[in-house]
């Protein structure tokens, strides 16, 4: 368990990495630019983690099914939430589509609980929520930003 | 009315946008909900990782095929800033497929809510003069963190 929660917190830190170095990028190239360098890259490492972790045998063996859920994801992380988000941020500005999307995790929870039929703790759920809130002081901070 | 009213968003774009907002999170959290499915049928979590990778490559590059056919050569800068950014995706999205052969999906997504934390810390890290800590910011930064603590001294 613990493992996993440090795995958790990793994955945490590496996103974070990612969008600050994408924004790095962003002083050079377009966002569509920069979506069309780090996803192929994505793809690249992870196929080369799969082939040091699990070996060239892992690519294969899977059944339609896993395809289709494996497209399906695809279509849902890297094009329908993208284009949401990018079109939610010039709509409704950064304030309120990013404590929006911060609640994600949220409705997460709430996919885990009435479809896989999880039940998290209360301490989970109110861990959650205050993550949430969290989330939404600090990207609501207008004055954080530098002029 | 002025001009500063007149350009001001109207309501229903407003509105319009907090509901793309919403889509944007469920997209997202339910991408993860079906790679905890398939992760809890036995698939290592790197492997879902790469074809959901290679699958939402595929279908951005034919949604965008036209706009990719005139496009100009990015700069070398740009690119390596670009390049180093995918590494540290495939680092995130490996190590939280992994996470999930080992604790529940509702354990797992609301650490990851801490992101923005994250990338605030990095932030001043590495884009140093763009922001500066201020009293909020640290509210929300000790919220995160207490509720990170939350779920992992429930799990």
């Amino acid at each position: 368990m613990a493992f996993g929660i440090g795995l958790v917190l990793f994955s945490t830190l590496c996103f974070g990495l990612g969008d600050v170095i994408a924004r790095r990028a962003m002083f050079h190239l377009s966002p569509a630019g920069i979506l069309f360098i780090t996803v192929p890259m994505t793809v690249v490492s992870l196929g080369a983690a799969v082939l040091m972790a699990e070996g060239p045998g892992a690519f294969s063996g899977h059944g339609l099914a896993f395809f289709g859920l494996a497209a399906l994801m695809g279509f849902l992380a890297y094009v329908s939430g993208n284009v949401a988000y990018f079109h939610g941020l010039k709509r409704a500005g950064v304030t309120l589509a990013a404590p929006i999307l911060g609640a994600g995790p949220l409705f997460g929870v709430l996919l885990a609980v009435t479809l896989g039929g999880e039940r998290p703790g209360l301490l989970t759920v109110g861990g959650a929520f205050v993550i949430v809130a969290g989330v939404a002081v600090l990207v609501g901070d207008r004055e954080r930003i530098t002029e | 009315m002025s001009r500063l009213a007149a350009r001001a968003p109207r309501p229903s774009t407003v509105t319009a946008g907090i509901l793309l907002a919403g889509l944007a999170a469920c997209s997202f959290a339910s991408a993860g909900y079906v790679a905890s499915q398939l992760v809890g049928d036995g698939t290592s979590g790197v492997v879902v990782a790469f074809y959901e990778a290679l699958f939402g490559l595929t279908l951005l590059f034919a949604v965008n095929m036209r706009a990719l056919s005139r496009g100009a050569q990015p700069p070398r800068s740009g690119v390596l800033w670009g390049l180093a950014a995918g590494v540290a995706y495939a680092f995130a999205i490996g190590a939280f497929y992994t996470s999930l052969e080992r604790i529940p999906f509702s354990v797992a997504v609301p650490i990851t809510g801490s992101v923005p934390l994250a990338s605030y810390a990095f932030v001043l890290l590495l884009l140093r003069g763009t922001e500066r800590i201020t009293r909020r910011a640290l509210l929300g930064a000790a919220l995160v963190v207490a509720g990170v603590a939350m779920v992992g001294v429930s799990a």
